[in-house]
This record gives C-alpha cells, sequence and structure tokens, in this order.
C-alpha cells in the first residue's frame, strides 16, 4: 500500500500542529517518527488515520483519498494502534485479540480466525495468557494485548496494508521490544507500509528503513538511520551534541567507572 | 462472537458457563411464569392452565380472569423486565461503565413528567378526548412515552457531537435534563390536589395493576422491535470497550452508534416506563450479575439480559400481588427493596477502583 501524503497542515484553534508535510511511503518500508514532547508525532499518526481531518493537504492510500473512504473500509486498510490502550469490563485476552478480525469479516471460530489469532498470541508472547482477563493484566502486557490485536487486524487484509503505531513499546521489557522489533520486520518483508513513533533513537535505528524528525509539527529531517548524527540529534532535541552522542551509543560515559575498576 | 471466541481457546469453560446461564435462567422464567398465573386472591388449578393453551377444559371464570387480568398482566413483566435488563446493559457498554442505566438518559425522568401532566393537568387539558372512552386507556402511556422521547432527544441533541469527549457531555447533560425535569414534577406536585398527587406518586412507584390488552399490545410490538434491534448490535458494543477512537479504527461508527443507541432505549424503555411507570435497578442489577455470570461479551449477555430481566421483575410482581393480599404493594417499590442493597454492594465492592 503507497502512503503519499502532499502539503499536509493541521491547526487547531489556532495553532499550528502540523505545518507542510509531504511524504510518500512505499510498502516494505518502515518510518520511524521520532521528536521531542509536542512535536505532532500522535498528531500526524491521528491525521493519516483518518481521525483528524486536515487543514489543507492530501493523503492518499493508493491514490484514494482516506477521508473519502467509509469507516469500514478504511479499518480494513490501515490499522492504527492509538497509545495507552484500556479496555472496560473483564474480556479475556483471546476476546481482546480477536477484535482485530472484525474489519475483515471473519469469524474468531473459524479455522483461519483462530490461526491469526494464535499466532498473534504467539509473536507478542501472550499464549499463556489467552485465558485470563485483560483488565487484570501489568501496563506492558496489556500493551502486547493490544498490540496483539493490532497484527490480527493488518494480517486479516486480504493484502498487508497501512499499519500505525503510536509508541508501540511503551511498557514493554527488553525482551518483548525485541520481539516486536522482529514481527514489524517481517510484517513489512510481507508487504506492509508501516509507520511508528519512537522515543528510543538506538531501538528507531534498528527497526527503521527511514527516519523523520520532527519538531514543532515541522520536519526537520528525513533520513536513512545511517545518517542520523549527534549533531543533527542536538538539533532536534536541543540538547547538549556530547549528550546525543552518548544516547546513540558513539560517546564515551563522563561518569568514571570505578565500580568496574574495583 | 463471544461463544465463537470462548470456542477459539479459553473455552470450553466460557460456553459450559453460557449454556449453564441460559438454562439456570429458563428455568427460572419457567416457574415465575407457571406460579404468576396460578398464584393469587383467585385460585387457578392446573387444569386450568391446561385449558389455556387448548389442551381439556377449564373452569370459565377462571378463564376469564387468566385472559382478562393475569395473562396480560404478565407479559407487561415479562416485556418491561427484558426491555430494561438489555437496556441496562447496552448503555454501560456505552458509557463504559457498570453504573449506567436508561435513567441517565431522561427516560425515566421524561416519561414521569408526562405522567404528571397527566395526572395534575388532565382533566382540564384532555377534557374532549378523555371522554371517549376509546381513547382514554392510551392518554397516559402516550404522554408518558412522549415524555420518554423528548427528553432523550433533548439529551442526544444537546449532547451531540463527534469529538472525543460525546459520550461524557452525553452523560452530563441527561443530568441536567434529569434535574430540569424533577424540578418539573415537583412544580406540578406542588400544586395538584391530594387525589391527583396520590395517583401521581402510586404511578411512580411503578405498577402492572392497571394493565390492559389496548395499551399492551402496541407496546409489545415497540418493545420487540428496539430490544431485537438492540440485541443485534452486540459486536459493535463489544468494540466499545476499547474506546470511541479505537472502536472507529475498527470500522464502528461511534457517532451514529451513540445515537442509534440513545433512540433505540428511548423507543423501549418509553414504552416500558407507559406500561408500569418508573421502575429502577433492574437495568443496573441485572446486567451486572450476568456479566459477573458469563462475562461480558454482548452476544451472550444481551440476550441473557432479556431473560433475566424478565424473570426477576415477574417474579417482583408476584411478590407485589401476594406480599399484601388482598390489596397489593407497588412492584417498582419491591424492586428498589432488593435492588438497592445489591446497588450498595457493589459500590462497596468496587470502591477500591473509585478511590
Amino acid at each position: 500500500m503507497i502512503l503519499s501524503v502532499e502539503n499536509l497542515c493541521v491547526t487547531r484553534g489556532g495553532g499550528t500542529l502540523l505545518d507542510r508535510l509531504s511524504l510518500s511511503l512505499e510498502p516494505g518500508s518502515i518510518t520511524v517518527l521520532a521528536g521531542p514532547n509536542g512535536a505532532g508525532k500522535s498528531t500526524l499518526l491521528e491525521t493519516l488515520a483518518g481521525d483528524l481531518p486536515p487543514t489543507a493537504g492530501q493523503i492518499r492510500l493508493d491514490g484514494q483519498r482516506i477521508t473519502d473512504l467509509s469507516l469500514p473500509r478504511r479499518a480494513e486498510l490501515r490499522t492504527m494502534l492509538r497509545q495507552q490502550s484500556l479496555i472496560a469490563f473483564d474480556f479475556a485476552v483471546t476476546e481482546v485479540v480477536a477484535m482485530g478480525l472484525h474489519p475483515h469479516g471473519i469469524s474468531a471460530d473459524s479455522p483461519h480466525g483462530r490461526a491469526l489469532i494464535a499466532e498473534a498470541l504467539a509473536d507478542m508472547d501472550l499464549s499463556a495468557f489467552a485465558d485470563r482477563s485483560a483488565t487484570r493484566l501489568s501496563g506492558g502486557e496489556g500493551q502486547r494485548v493490544h498490540i496483539a490485536r493490532s497484527l490480527v487486524q493488518l494480517r486479516a487484509g486480504e493484502q498487508r496494508s497501512l499499519l500505525l503505531l503510536d509508541e508501540p513499546t511503551t511498557g514493554l521489557d527488553y525482551r518483548h521490544q525485541l520481539a516486536l522489533l522482529q514481527v514489524l520486520k517481517a510484517e513489512a518483508q510481507a508487504g506492509a507500509t508501516i509507520i511508528a513513533s519512537l522515543h528510543d533513537l538506538p531501538l528507531a535505528c534498528r527497526l527503521a528503513t527511514r527516519l523523520l524528525l520532527l519538531a514543532r509539527g515541522t520536519l526537520l529531517a528525513d533520513v536513512p538511520p545511517e545518517q542520523l548524527d549527534p549533531a543533527l540529534v542536538a538539533d532536534v532535541y536541543a540538547i547538549d551534541p556530547a549528550e546525543a552522542a552518548l544516547l546513540l551509543g558513539l560517546g564515551r560515559s563522563p561518569l568514571p567507572l570505578r565500580l568496574a575498576a574495583e | 462472537m463471544t461463544a465463537a471466541v470462548a470456542a477459539a481457546s479459553s473455552a470450553p469453560a466460557r460456553l459450559g458457563r453460557v449454556g449453564r446461564t441460559a438454562l439456570l435462567l429458563a428455568l427460572a422464567l419457567f416457574v415465575s411464569i407457571v406460579a404468576n398465573l396460578r398464584l393469587g386472591a383467585v385460585p387457578i388449578e392446573w387444569r386450568d392452565l391446561l385449558a389455556l393453551i387448548g389442551i381439556g377444559e377449564g373452569d370459565p371464570g377462571a378463564l376469564t380472569v387468566l385472559t382478562g387480568i393475569r395473562l396480560p398482566r404478565l407479559l407487561a413483566a415479562l416485556a418491561v423486565g427484558a426491555t430494561l435488563g438489555v437496556s441496562g446493559a447496552a448503555l454501560q457498554a456505552l458509557f463504559r461503565n457498570p453504573l449506567a442505566e436508561p435513567g441517565l438518559l431522561g427516560v425515566s425522568t421524561g416519561a414521569a413528567l408526562g405522567a404528571a401532566i397527566w395526572f395534575v393537568f388532565g382533566a382540564g387539558l384532555f377534557a374532549g378526548l378523555a371522554s371517549l372512552d376509546l381513547l382514554r386507556p392510551f392518554i397516559l402511556p402516550l404522554l408518558s412515552f412522549a415524555g420518554a422521547l423528548a427528553s432523550v432527544a433533548l439529551v442526544l441533541w444537546l449532547g451531540r457531537s463527534g469529538g472525543p469527549g460525546a459520550t461524557v457531555l452525553m452523560l452530563l447533560v441527561g443530568i441536567g435534563v434529569n434535574a430540569i425535569g424533577a424540578a418539573l414534577i415537583g412544580l406540578a406536585t406542588y400544586i395538584s390536589t391530594d387525589t391527583e398527587m396520590r395517583a401521581l406518586s402510586m404511578w411512580m412507584l411503578g405498577s402492572f395493576a392497571q394493565t390492559e390488552w389496548a395499551v399492551l399490545a402496541p407496546a409489545l410490538l415497540l418493545i420487540a422491535l428496539a430490544t431485537t434491534a438492540l440485541i443485534r448490535t452486540h459486536r459493535a458494543l463489544d468494540l466499545l470497550a476499547l474506546g470511541e477512537a479505537p472502536a472507529r479504527h475498527l470500522g464502528i461508527d461511534t457517532d451514529r452508534l451513540r445515537l442509534k443507541l440513545g433512540l433505540l432505549t428511548a423507543v423501549a424503555v418509553g414504552a416500558a416506563v407507559s406500561l408500569s411507570g418508573v421502575i429502577g435497578f433492574v437495568g443496573l442489577v441485572v446486567p451486572h450479575m450476568l456479566r459477573m455470570a458469563v462475562g461480558p461479551a454482548h452476544r451472550a449477555l444481551l440476550p441473557l439480559c432479556a431473560m433475566g430481566g424478565a424473570a426477576l421483575l415477574a417474579t417482583a410482581d408476584l411478590a407485589a400481588r401476594l406480599v399484601a393480599l388482598p390489596a397489593e404493594a407497588p412492584v417498582g417499590v419491591i424492586m428498589a427493596l432488593v435492588g438497592a442493597p445489591v446497588f450498595l454492594s457493589m459500590l462497596i465492592r468496587t470502591r477500591r477502583a473509585w478511590l
């Protein structure tokens, strides 16, 4: 699925949230959005998902304007995972994951539906939690449930389409961050177009085929991960270049490593 | 979806629970129906009941009591109970809160205002209509139904918005509309005579004593249509548990769904209230108990709420008829006496989550 964005502007209450953004994303690409708080990452994802009507500009999925598509059609073509998903009432983990089947009209007890659910549960290391209540999980476990639900929604489509993830690694431990990384790479290989916002730059560099750095609603850089240098990071986040190098794992720790010496 | 998912893995357990609960409710429903038909001031024999369904012959006097009094009254109690159970569960799904109930949208207050207008001003306003015997039984139900619809329409119209806070806004508007309705009822009560006030307060306590076929038939039709339509939204109600934005991401038009649920519950509960007057707690207690028994997935929950509500209210009405023979107690009072302590125990048990 080709996502093309032309001259996208979003203004709310007099403030400019996104300022003249243009992008074109190909199937198989993983684009990571990074930038300081309030940069417009979530706004961009919500606008791409069709939640927020753009003030100006166009968003097209394979040539069709997303705002022209009905809600059920949008749900077939794009999967969106928001920050901090919650669930009211104590649905079982399997039931929540099965909700991803809804847009595609696949029954959860058809062999196809069952296979999709089981695969997503296994990918997110949730097989043992299948029958547990989704409301009684830790933050990270809950996040994995909603990732699994999104994977089901993405995979149940006739072809891999658009996957939008807003800070999907929130609450995940290293093991599950790496599991997510691997799953997303496999989905991109299978033809999905993936956009995720991440705060962890080293992780972003390992995941992304392309990095977009945003600040105050403006696209400051659009680079392959190899080209992310400390000067650019320091500029985007308004931090010291030495600290930026440290964040990227390029500098030496300024703290004396006394423990190691002993 | 539920039973389907249950089969996927979670369970023979959950599927078994749904089956067991359905069986138990069917049994309770059957016992309650038979007891309602047999017990009361006039004794009814088994052979009279059999005669009612066309087997053998019964006592003609007993059959008159059955078809003229007990049967319509029983049907009304079953229909109102089913309506309140299903509407309660649907609104709890919409507001994502187990403490929501039809009264929140102003349904009961609007209906009561309609009834207050009839009891206090009816003689003057509807003198022409009321003198026609044919129309007379319809005036009170129509006024209370109109009151229920009007107040829900006001809540939906004032609370309309496409934003993420639309449901909360609707809830707050409901509180405001309820307050206005309560004030107007208070005003009507204040200027009413003692007789008018007594008639109004009896109606507000809820009772099936006045059920007549002429009023029952159209109300049953509305209730059947609206309740079936509510049950058919089960999939969308499940997805709403994720929140409105995630439900939209899964293809649900949440603005339309909110409107649809508001209108359907208004029609169903409006028709119910026009039959019985105000009866609280069924819409709160029945979905809560059944959610604990079979889980929150609505494909099983909604039909079970219909069965549970019907069984509960028919039993409560039986108690209302028998508790003070030959007089009877208002069924709304019986429900509140049982329902309120259950409601409080719910709050006490979930207290920690609120603090």
